[in-house]
């Protein structure tokens, strides 16, 4: 049974379920632009875009996953709109992991980091690094199986060690 | 400071309530006329074809062209939402060499705001797609006219909205043009920039899922209703026809996968296919 059935208003449990994580919402869509103006503008449209499809929801104790993906998407879209992406030769290694991040951050500044990465790679090193999300949890935002998340993750990792290891990432 | 840290102290800024409210009243605006729009559907087609019909009000223009744009700026934006709440607004367009100015009226006067629009920018080809509620006496031929003498856009057309308060249409830019819109305040007005880059960026090929080509109407617009969470817009088709698509991306992989997305819904009616042309290019 759809939950969102509930007494509230459809508006006011958005709003209400919004404002408990609109912070953290800002501060992906930053992550993306590194600029307040632009991040603000994603987390609008994402905004817009949940509102109209909140009605769709079935498990709105997920919420914040689901507008966290919203958000990642549209972010996703501003870049490649706005061709602000630098793309970088693909240093493609297999690491194999666990669920402890490798001690990356010890050796570079991830933040400026992100810069260094396409669009669709920013979000593993945010909901990993910055946020501390199980891989499983990463699965769930990112819609994929949580083997191809491991993977993808894993591959990101080798491709920034490989910019610390060509001295690309400044601050290092 | 670790990269966790730089994450934790992003500044959270004041309006950052008050720009997901504005975004949350904007939903809801269009959430409503949805439902008018899918009661509507099932009223007369000759309502539909009358949106279709273009209002050319000569004298509306007139009046509106020779305001002067002396007005606040409100925001500058490449893409993006604003405007305010307005029914009926009229509007017209003013042209120098680079610049496109729609100038909007109210009751026979200038409209103290832009009415709430919407300028979505998309890629493949280069186009900015305008979308503005509340106006009804919307003098699009003298805009097309306009848009299309700049030398920096390749073509102009209308999509169709099943609402008589608003208007939308395409603007398709040569490569490696590159603009900026500024909105003012008293009087309501929108200014296109037009500027040429000096390198465009080498056309690529992407993929898309699209319907087949079709002309300009009511089949088009239940379209947009249906895939609109799905971000649908619509491309002019090399034989002049219309196609509600869903891109780019970047493989074909990509849009198959959200092709077999959109088919495992329960309402799927099996008209979509997968396509790719060229970025500079247009779908057959």
């Amino acid at each position: 049974m759809n939950e969102l059935k509930a007494q509230l208003p459809v508006p006011q449990q958005f709003a209400e379920k919004l404002q408990d994580c609109r912070n953290n919402l800002f501060r992906k869509a930053y992550c993306y632009v590194k600029n307040e103006h632009e991040a603000l503008e994603i987390v609008s449209e994402a905004t817009y875009k949940g509102y109209l499809a909140f009605g769709r929801m079935k498990t709105p104790q997920y919420f914040e996953t689901w507008m966290t993906r919203i958000v990642i998407n549209t972010a996703i879209d501003h870049l490649n709109r706005n061709k602000r992406v630098t793309y970088m030769e693909d240093h493609s290694q297999s690491y194999t992991g666990d669920e402890h991040p490798v001690p990356l951050e010890e050796k570079l500044d991830l933040y400026q980091a992100l810069d260094r990465l396409l669009p669709e790679e920013k979000a593993y090193i945010i909901l990993k690094f910055f946020e501390d999300l199980r891989f499983k949890d990463m699965a769930d935002i990112l819609e994929l199986p949580e083997n191809t998340v491991k993977t993808r993750f894993y591959r990101i990792i080798g491709k920034l060690k490989a910019y610390l290891k060509d001295g690309e990432v400044e601050g290092v | 400071m670790t990269g966790k840290d730089r994450y934790a102290q992003i500044e959270i800024p004041a309006q950052l309530g008050e720009v997901l409210e504005e975004a949350q009243r904007k939903a809801a605006a269009r959430r409503s006329k949805r439902t008018v729009r899918w009661r509507w559907l099932g009223s007369t087609a000759a309502a539909v074809i009358a949106c279709l019909l273009v209002l050319n009000i000569p004298g509306v223009a007139s009046a509106l062209s020779k305001l002067p744009v002396v007005g606040s700026i409100v925001k500058v934006l490449q893409f993006g939402t604003g405007g305010g709440l307005t029914d009926g607004a009229a509007v017209s367009t003013v042209t120098t060499e680079d610049t496109i100015t729609m100038v909007f009226g109210q009751d026979g006067g200038s409209a103290a705001s832009v009415p709430a629009y919407t300028v979505d920018q998309r890629e493949a080809p280069d186009r900015l797609i305008f979308t503005f509620n509340g106006v009804r006496s919307f003098d699009y031929d003298a805009l097309e006219q306009d848009l299309l003498a700049s030398p920096l856009v390749s073509d102009v057309y209308r999509n169709i909205i099943l609402d008589d308060s608003a208007m939308r249409f395409v603007v398709e830019l040569k490569e490696g043009t590159r603009h900026t819109l500024t909105e003012y305040s008293n009087p309501g007005t929108l200014e296109l920039k037009l500027t040429a880059e000096d390198k465009a960026a080498p056309p690529k090929e992407v993929y898309y899922v699209r319907s087949e080509g079709m002309p300009q109407g009511e089949s088009l617009a239940i379209l947009e209703e249906i895939y609109l969470d799905d971000d649908v817009t619509f491309l002019k088709t090399t034989s002049g026809d219309f196609a509600a698509v869903i891109g780019a991306f970047p493989t074909r992989e990509a849009a198959e996968q959200k092709l077999a997305e959109i088919a495992a819904r329960e309402n799927y009616a099996g008209d979509l296919y997968v396509d790719n042309w060229m970025s500079n290019g247009h779908p057959q």
